[in-house]
């Protein structure tokens, strides 16, 4: 047992790769992405080494701590308020100039720091030389190298860790020289009792500290900063950013790295993927690919467990002998938890191309690619990646947004994600697309995603032109370098989703299917069960859909979870029947083509499930802006379906 | 010349970075600053946004903020 406690905080550039190395500290899994802005809030893990606990926090990935944007005010107001133990500076060795900037800024504050390099074979990969050593001798701090994807660097740094902590002598703040004016403000400004670090971030900031500026300090900031500006062109940012970078380029002069200007070399997969003309149908494709064979790969998989599933369902129905207890088992639980449980190779396939879009760095350029067209309905490119995180879980991808600055962008982004088709209601889809239009499922469901797609833009749009309006946001975004994602990780980000996916399974939807399947048996000898009664109350609201009771009480039960949707339908059509084939048949018997397209469509639309509203409420502070969800959900989803079942009424 | 008249062929350098504070804090903390080379290195459909690199990486840039940079070209 160890009873010592240490705290070392994660920090570091976005995209260098720090959630990589805690997950790799940690042993933990969190979502790691090719992609600025992935971890959104602090997040801890605990590991023993040598007789001591080490609690590692991961902060959210920010190039400077003077910059007043959220990520950087968290990772600030943490640094500041309960000032960690150590501070695990991560470095990209790909970059390293600008990511020294942010160390710069530790080392002035005098933090207790240790820097950690990652990404060094890929430098060297670009003929980027760097020696550690003699760069931890300059900056007087410990240099190690570390790989977040390669655990063979990580005893050496946790050795060092725990050595570092256990000295205590603190490190000698460092000096940057700065250009004389500037030099005359710090003067100035310390002259009130700033320390010169406090200074520094005063003139860089404009004044947005996590520390105290007292009033006549606070009027001889805005001084200072005013005749800066009247000196020179620049901003005080920008002439401390030109002394940073002075620094910098002698450090790595000095320590042996390259400081030369190495003009950015292109990869041959951006000349195709960003070509003006080829970019954006590339892109396109690329996502009816993943469409297409999610479909179409799932299905081998998912019919090997529709076999177990359904040889389990004989067994139990030939094993055990006939009353109540044999048809909890067949027709509640193995035909609503089999029922959903078939659709897990479609929703691991989909979570894994968004993990290798994401890890890849695609995702980044895919929202360069679509920006324009995003800022057409009020949205920014980086509303990108919450849309699509949304085909994953709207949860999470709701909780994305928040790397979105402006709030009436975010609180448009989070009122559409719902639109965005999440893996819940994919079995719906494939169950009904398998079923109606067998030769063309993948199109149909590709044009499902298409829908949701296009009335969250228009939803967008109408919004943009309502809500007041507010300064936008510049879109401003680096583009991560290709990275071809790491079996480990996939397999970590792959295995956690589909851990989820059957959780909610042996939670939410096992209850589900029970309930509906007691709503369904009783009461016993009459004419009609509670469930057929509820929906038949109901029925006349979806009639003009060409929906009948049954699937008004299987779209009823998914306001709990979508997945709740494709289990009720197989309960309530699988009596007597105990595999895929059965359910299909039976639906193939009572349900029109059209029909089945409207359902699709209602299900694409209504309401988000009780999840998301919670989250939407959480996010937006009201329940103003959920229950506007709710409804907005539940009219498109109406109108959608009428729409869709008059027309495919007369085509197919 | 601004950064968006800056062509794929052609090599320039950072003069000068004029706009709102919140801009020039947002280039500078990534790294864009005076004397720093750029090229144009992808543009979309549209011609805005556009991709330029700048030292070693590649920034994504609203053609209404690229023009608060100016440029010159360089040689080398």
């Amino acid at each position: 047992m160890t009873d010592q406690v240490f705290t070392i905080a994660l920090l570091g550039n976005p995209n260098c790769g720090k959630t990589s190395l805690f997950n790799l500290l940690t042993g933990s899994r969190q979502r790691t992405g090719n992609m600025a802005g992935v971890t959104v809030t602090g997040r801890e893990g605990e590991r023993e080494h040598r007789g001591v606990t080490l609690r590692f926090v991961d902060l959210p990935g920010i190039y400077s701590l003077s910059h007043n944007r959220v990520e950087e005010r968290v990772a600030r107001d943490y640094l500041f308020e309960t000032p960690p133990d150590l501070v695990l500076n991560v470095l990209d060795a790909g970059n390293l100039a600008r990511n020294l900037a942010l160390t710069t800024q530790l080392l002035e504050q005098q933090l207790p720091s240790l820097i950690a390099v990652n990404m060094l074979d890929e430098a060297e990969a670009q003929g980027i030389t760097l020696d550690c050593d003699s760069l931890a001798k300059l900056l007087d701090v410990p240099v190690l190298p570390s790989d977040g994807r390669k655990p063979r660097y990580l005893d050496l740094l946790l050795d060092t860790i725990v050595d570092h902590l256990h000295l205590c002598a603190p490190a000698q703040a460092l000096e940057i020289g700065y250009e004389k004016h500037v030099e005359g403000a710090l003067t100035r400004l310390s002259e009130t009792g700033l320390k010169r670090w406090q200074a520094v971030q005063a003139l860089e900031s404009g004044g947005d500290v996590a520390f105290v500026l007292y009033d006549e300090q606070q009027t001889l900031l805005q001084q200072e900063i005013k005749q800066l500006e009247s000196y020179h062109d620049d901003s005080a940012a920008q002439l401390i950013a030109e002394g940073r970078y002075g620094f910098i380029h002698g450090l790595m002069h000095n320590s042996g790295s390259d400081h030369d200007e190495i003009s950015f070399a292109e990869h041959w997969l951006d000349s195709l993927v960003l070509n003006r003309w080829l970019g954006f149908p590339v892109f396109v494709c690329l996502l009816w690919l993943m469409f297409e064979s999610t479909f179409t790969l799932g299905a081998y998989p998912a019919d090997w467990i529709d076999a177990t599933v359904s040889g389990l369902g004989q067994w139990l129905a030939n094993a055990l002998p006939e009353g109540l207890l044999r048809d909890v088992l067949v027709d509640g639980l193995i035909a609503g938890v089999g029922g959903v449980l078939v659709f897990l190779p479609n929703v691991v396939l989909l979570f894994t191309f968004i993990a290798i879009m994401e890890q890849s760095g695609y995702m980044a350029r895919a929202a360069f690619l679509t920006d324009r067209l995003m800022s057409r309905v009020g949205l920014h490119g980086k509303a990108f990646v919450p849309l699509v995180m949304g085909f994953g879980c709207n949860v999470p991808a709701i909780m994305a947004t928040r790397t979105i600055e402006e709030p009436r962008a975010r609180l448009i982004t989070i009122l559409i994600n719902p639109f965005m088709s999440c893996s819940a209601r994919l079995p719906v889809y494939v169950l009904l697309a398998g079923i109606f239009f067998a030769d063309r499922a993948g199109t149909v469901m590709f044009g499902i995603y298409m829908l949701g797609i296009l009335m969250a833009f228009t939803v967008a749009a109408i919004l943009s032109r309502t809500l007041p309006t507010q300064h936008d946001e510049s879109f401003i975004m680096e583009l991560p370098p290709w990275r071809i994602p790491t079996l480990r990780s996939l397999l970590l980000h792959v295995w956690d989703k589909a851990g989820d996916f059957l959780s909610k399974i042996g939670g939410v939807i096992l209850v589900g299917s029970l309930l509906i399947w007691l709503l369904q048996t009783f009461p016993q000898n009459a004419d009609q069960s509670y469930l057929e009664q509820l929906g038949h109350l109901l029925a006349p609201l979806f009639a003009p859909l060409g929906l009948g009771w049954q699937e008004t009480v299987a779209l009823l039960s998914g306001f709990i979870a979508k997945e709740v949707i494709a289990a009720t339908l197989a309960v309530v059509y699988q009596m007597g029947e105990h595999d895929m084939a059965g359910l299909q048949a039976a639906l193939l018997a009572g349900l029109a083509p059209a029909a089945g397209l409207a359902l699709m469509v209602f299900t694409l639309l209504y309401m988000p499930c009780l999840a998301t509203i919670a989250v939407i409420r959480r996010e937006t502070g009201s329940w103003r802006w959920a229950l506007l969800s709710i409804l907005l959900g539940l009219v498109l989803a109406w109108v959608g379906a009428f729409i869709t079942y008059k027309l495919g009424s007369l085509w197919l | 010349m601004t950064l968006t008249d800056v062509t794929k062929k052609q090599t320039c350098r950072i003069r000068a970075i004029s706009g709102p504070d919140a801009l020039r804090q947002r280039l500078t903390a990534l790294g864009v600053m005076r004397g720093q080379k750029v090229r144009l290195s992808a543009s979309t459909l549209w011609g805005n946004p556009r991709t330029y690199a700048i030292g070693r990486q590649q920034i994504c840039l609203r053609n209404e903020d690229a023009c608060m940079v100016e440029v010159e070209p360089c040689d080398d």
